[in-house]
């Protein structure tokens, strides 16, 4: 089997890009969630009471989705979010075509779970390769805008 | 080029509105109150400390969750009076108490208004109140203490599973649904209840300025209607929520009501949608059931 080289992006542009992206979703998509933590009193020992927990876990999960549907929906009708936009880079298929729905939501599924994002990015250093774990497993990749083939 | 900054822009706001629509309806419940105003605190459902109702219908009264709400109240200046609308027939015991309790140590006036039922604990906690209105057939009342469960030892034998009693301590398996009770564990288990009974007698009667022969006559277990609550003293006026803010304004000020809509956790949303959903179902189900049976009677 031949393997494909997939042009290679700057690594900086894909975190500037992924930190205007968390911002957007941070600062603006889920600002009003902010009402529960001031509903709170931003009491951290009220927050983890029991029935805090409970509200604070299906939150966060209503959160997790969100987040997701920004990710995915922008990158499944445009190849790009507002930060790719911004830092001109997009996300391509290996296979040169048209990216399917599930490639996309693959690849951005452990995006809004901080620590397994790190793993799945770390492995970009372990490998030495331009692609996420869960790049490789749903056959995408990141390219410059202008590089279209 | 212009296109896809527009749909990244609306993509945007449409989840943002996403967010506070999910939180508007979240909060809608809250007990943040500006202003001075008198407020209405519904208490729907069985008592529990946890509030988890049963399998079937979850939900009821969090007892900790009631009391939290109590305490907020008492210690905001702009709530001048509360009005607790109880339709609950009662629940455990320990968190009726909790609800009790609270509402003794409040220096505010609160009046319990008895919708359809506030039987057993949800009376003794009307009781705990300054004033108790009923409608003339609402149910109450209702003070006695019930420890009955399910028994299955012959069940299980008739299938031949046994059960094997191994216990340090000759009655630390009393109540076990595996086996029955003994002479012994009966007179014991009859003993705690009629301390409960006791308990709950003499709190009545205290809260109600009552004497405790007077409210242990009414104390057999059954419920009363409102009109005849009233005549035996368990409640004090005949009426409404209506009824109960209008003699409140009138002895307090006119002030604007608030009530507190229950707020239900996601969790039980998700839990009562599926229960409306369910009924909703079986309900139609058994509609075209009983026109074909019609149908078929006719043809």
């Amino acid at each position: 089997m031949i393997k494909k080289k997939l042009e290679v992006v700057r690594f900086w542009k894909r975190v500037v890009a992924y930190f205007i992206d968390v911002s957007i979703i941070n600062l603006l998509i889920l600002f009003p969630f902010n009402a529960f933590f001031i509903d709170k009193s931003l009491d951290w020992k009220k927050l983890f009471e029991i029935q805090s927990s409970e509200e604070l876990a299906i939150l966060s999960l209503i959160m997790v989705v969100i987040s997701l549907i920004y990710w995915v929906i922008m990158e499944y009708k445009l190849q790009q979010t507002i930060g790719k936009m911004i830092m001109k880079i997009k996300v391509k298929s290996v296979s040169d075509k048209e990216l399917k729905f599930p490639q996309i939501f693959i690849r951005n599924l452990l995006k809004p779970f901080f620590i397994a994002f790190l793993i799945d990015v770390t492995y970009m250093f372990i490998i030495k390769s331009n692609q996420r774990l869960m790049e490789k497993f749903s056959g995408t990749y990141v390219g410059e805008e202008n590089n279209e083939k | 080029m212009r296109n896809k900054w527009i749909f990244g822009l609306c993509l945007i706001i449409f989840l943002f509105l996403i967010s506070y629509g999910i939180m508007f309806f979240y909060l809608k419940g809250d007990s943040n109150v500006k202003g001075n105003s008198f407020i209405v605190l519904p208490m729907s459902g069985g008592i529990s400390i946890d509030g988890s109702g049963d399998f079937l219908m979850p939900g009821g009264v969090s007892s900790t969750q009631f009391v939290q709400k109590l305490k907020e109240l008492e210690e905001n200046p702009s709530v001048k009076g509360v009005i607790i609308e109880i339709n609950s027939g009662g629940g455990s015991v320990v968190a009726s108490e909790d609800i009790v309790n609270a509402l003794k140590h409040m220096n505010k006036t609160t009046y319990a208004v008895v919708r359809e039922v506030g039987a057993s604990g949800a009376y003794w906690v009307a009781s705990a109140t300054d004033r108790i209105y009923a409608s003339p057939v609402s149910m109450t009342g209702s003070i006695g203490v019930v420890g009955s469960y399910l028994e299955f030892e012959d069940l299980f034998k008739k299938y031949g599973v046994g059960y094997e009693r191994l216990v340090a301590g000759e009655y630390k398996d009393m109540g076990t649904p595996f086996r029955g009770l003994t002479d012994d564990e009966k007179a014991i288990m009859q003993h705690k209840l009629s301390l409960i009974h006791d308990y709950f007698i003499l709190d009545v009667a205290r809260n109600r300025e009552m004497s405790e022969e007077q409210v242990r006559k009414l104390a057999n277990g059954q419920f009363y209607l409102g009109i005849e609550a009233k005549e035996y003293g368990l409640i004090d006026r005949l009426g409404n929520t209506d009824d109960a803010l209008n003699d409140m304004k009138q002895e307090i000020g006119d002030y604007p009501v608030k009530r507190i809509s229950e707020k239900k956790s996601i969790l039980e949303f998700i839990g009562l949608s599926s229960y409306y959903l369910g009924k909703g179902i079986g309900t139609e189900l058994g509609k075209k059931l009983e026109l074909k049976n019609e149908l078929e009677i006719k043809s």
